[in-house]
């Protein structure tokens, strides 16, 4: 274990710091959660990495780490997954809004108040599962994760998915 | 898979599968026959177009997202690792010493871990006055300025309120990172010798919360120690001075965003200065600091007032801010849940008034209260918050018969053991109904669009406030519903009466916590009242006869809701 490691992990902490922040924040961590989650995957990566074993993609393998860190967790709080941090306020509201004019805008902000509704009404799973595989996880790898069937995640997945793709067909 | 499976579907495959062939997950012949099938059918196209589009709004959502986030502590966190590394190496070295020194036996391990401890306390004294916790302190400082550069370089401007108090004298001041300097502003009122102490601690009234003066002072002093402390509310930069005027000051960052908050000036054999962050907001341009909530507390320095020369005009957010001190105050002593207080506002003051039986709880409401700025007690109640919980007995002509009492004796053994079981079960649901009273007024009081109309800042605090309080609220409820179901299920199995099944119409989804506080009020209460009638004798108006199985069926499905709704699924905390 040298230098040259510990300044690897930290280039990839760097790097990935704010999207993993931003996923773990939208998965119902806390701020203090997220930020604790991250550096303890990091840890693990770097102890790892450090026993001589190899990572093809860190980004996959930290999430996959993180999220069976926040599911211990969770197990020990006995709850199951929650969306109750207050840095959830943002997440509905702060959507953008740049249309070319008025007009434009009126209608973007209908159909996002659209999407926002039909977003709030996914049960925690799907939004979960719809959040992984939006980080670029193949349903077998989140079915995996979730110790699910394919089927299971596929079938949840789907739902979700054309629900929010017809959501201004049916608004 | 075969096309057998899709016969449910009038020839075509569901949209999970068309979800897997999209995906690329399906291998083989199934591959070939879906790709073929989708090939040749315009319905199906259609379909997994739906499904693409659903999947890149979900992501443009996604990536749509603002969410508060500190920057990384990169140095800080490879100093961890080099840390971690050195730990190891460590331990590998003790695992030396011990054979080398034959440390081999409890005994003389548990010498050796005296002499250890003894070093480590030595140690640890050391190190909080040694040159790394000034690395940390320094690299903190280099965040905040970061973090303040970042907000800048992203055409942000920051907007905060700072209130300076010593002794009585109070100045507020309103600051702007990110726009043009202002005019500087000398406060009239203060006396020679505050001002002598502000320039000796690089205090500018002008931005007394700016982590460059605070570090401009710490560089400045000859000889200082720093400690770095970290609480729920930030981290916390304390530099001890030897031999100078200002003994020790301290420097507050908040923990999202490294954003000063607050500072205090010791200074020998006077009255410190506490500065503090009262309210602030991130704008996006300088034109929007007017319009926006704090921007008309305070829009030119002439408006900064001394507390004690005139009174202070209290302006909306600093009413809003006060009653959402209390009303923390109040629960972190648990007084939102034991003491219903009530809590209104006139023109210039946030009103409360409570009562509650328990020793010494109306005098702690008081100490918290007063601690508050523009807060009083008021004698009179202020409006009805919540229905009281339900309890056995009632006043009417008639008297049930519970239909489970006997089996409940028969079950526990004598009578004074079912009356410790009703008396625990009691005790838990009248505590969960004030809880969940407590949360439902919370949510009627901030309800979504009231929630959106303040400032960022109480924004958060609020959803801060109802988040603990939900948590309580799902922990009792859980420890409520866990002291009921064994007496409960066993009644069910013995009557062959079936669990209601999770057939996804209990599950409303996401909800923002509002909604889920005034649904799960009355399942509690309906729980509370079924269980009552299944084992105690109640008054009713009319003769009424109770079926056990009917109590039950009731009794389960408002259990399962609990469960599947207020225990296990997503809340939202925002302004949705």
């Amino acid at each position: 274990m040298d230098e040259q490691l510990a300044g690897y992990v930290s280039g990839l902490y760097e790097e990935h710091y704010g999207g993993l922040f931003r996923h773990l924040v939208l998965s119902g961590s806390t701020a203090a959660e997220a930020d604790d989650l991250i550096q303890e995957g990091f840890l693990r990566l770097f102890r790892h990495l450090g026993s001589g074993r190899e990572v093809d993609n860190p980004r996959w393998w930290l999430l996959r780490v993180m999220h069976n860190l926040r599911i211990d967790e969770l197990r020990k709080r006995k709850r199951e997954f929650t969306l109750d941090q207050p840095e959830f306020t943002s997440l509905i509201e702060q959507l953008r809004t740049e249309g070319p004019d008025a007009e434009a805008q009126i209608i973007a902000r209908e159909q996002e108040a659209h999407m926002q509704k039909a977003i709030s009404k996914l049960a925690p799973r799907q939004f979960q599962y719809l959040l992984l595989r939006a980080e670029g996880l193949k349903l077998r790898e989140i079915a995996a994760m979730f110790r699910v069937t394919v089927q299971t995640v596929s079938e949840s997945c789907a739902k979700a998915m054309l629900e929010l793709g017809r959501v201004n067909d049916e608004s | 898979m075969n096309r057998k499976l899709w016969q449910d579907r009038d020839g075509h495959p569901s949209a999970d599968l068309l979800l897997l062939h999209l995906e690329d997950e399906l291998e083989g012949r199934a591959a070939e026959i879906l790709r073929a099938h989708v090939d040749q059918c315009a319905a199906c196209r259609k379909e997994c177009e739906q499904l693409q589009l659903g999947a890149s709004r979900f992501t443009a959502f996604r990536d749509s997202v603002v969410v508060p986030m500190p920057a990384p502590r990169t140095n800080a966190f490879h100093e961890r690792l080099l840390r971690e590394e050195e730990e190891r190496s460590s331990a590998s070295f003790i695992g030396r010493l011990r054979g080398q020194f034959r440390i081999n036996t409890p005994r003389r391990l548990a010498v050796a871990f005296g002499g250890v401890s003894l070093c480590l306390i030595v140690w640890i004294s050391l190190f909080l006055s040694s040159p790394r916790q000034s690395v940390y302190a320094s690299q903190l400082l280099d965040d905040a300025r970061s973090a303040s550069d970042s907000l800048i370089a992203h055409s942000k401007v920051l907007n905060q309120k700072v209130r300076l108090r010593r002794g009585s004298l109070v100045i507020e001041r309103s600051v702007h990172h990110g726009r043009p300097a202002p005019v500087e502003v000398r406060e009239p009122s203060i006396d020679s010798k505050l001002q002598q102490n502000l320039d000796l601690a690089h205090v500018d009234l002008n931005d007394p919360l700016n982590a460059n003066d605070f570090a401009a002072w710490r560089a400045a002093l000859s000889e200082h120690t720093d400690t770095v402390q970290e609480t729920a509310q930030g981290v916390i930069i304390t530099t001890r001075a030897t031999g100078a005027a200002i003994s020790e000051g301290s420097l507050t960052l908040s923990r999202s965003g490294w954003r000063p908050i607050a500072r205090s000036v010791e200074v020998r054999g006077e009255e410190p200065i506490e500065i503090s962050e009262v309210s602030y907001d991130i704008s996006d341009s300088p034109s929007m600091v007017a319009a926006s909530p704090i921007g008309a507390l305070a829009p030119s320095a002439a408006s900064n007032v001394n507390a004690a020369a005139a009174p202070v005009e209290v302006s909306t957010t600093e009413l809003e801010t006060s009653e959402l001190d209390l009303r923390e105050a109040f629960h972190s002593i648990g007084a939102d849940v034991s003491a219903a207080p009530e809590i209104g506002r006139s023109e210039q003051t946030v009103l409360y008034h409570a009562s509650t039986t328990k020793p010494g709880e109306m005098e702690a409401i008081r100490e918290a209260a007063s601690r508050i700025p523009h807060v009083k007690e008021t004698e009179k109640q202020l409006a009805r918050l919540a229905e009281p919980p339900p309890l056995a007995g009632g006043s009417g002509a008639y008297t049930t018969t519970p239909p489970l009492a006997a089996a409940l004796e028969a079950k526990l053994g004598d009578a004074q053991a079912v009356a410790g079981f009703l008396e625990s079960l009691r005790s838990r649901s009248t505590h969960v109904l004030a809880e969940a009273a407590a949360l439902d007024a919370l949510g009627k009081r901030y309800s979504v669009d009231a929630i959106k109309a303040l400032p960022p800042e109480l924004r958060g605090r609020v959803n801060r406030l109802a988040a603990s309080m939900l948590s309580s609220l799902q922990h009792d409820s859980a420890d409520y519903v866990k002291a009921l179901s064994p007496t409960l299920d066993e009644m069910a199995h013995e009557r062959n009466i079936a669990e209601p099944s999770d057939d996804g119409t209990n599950l409303p989804g996401c909800l923002p916590w509002q909604q889920n506080a005034a649904l799960a009020q009355p399942q509690l209460q309906d729980l509370a009242k079924d269980v009552s009638l299944l084992f105690v004798a109640n008054r009713t108006e009319k003769p009424v006869v109770l079926t056990s199985d009917q109590l039950l069926s009731d009794s389960l499905r408002a259990r399962l809701f609990l469960d599947l709704h207020l225990m296990s699924t997503c809340q939202l905390f925002g302004a949705n």
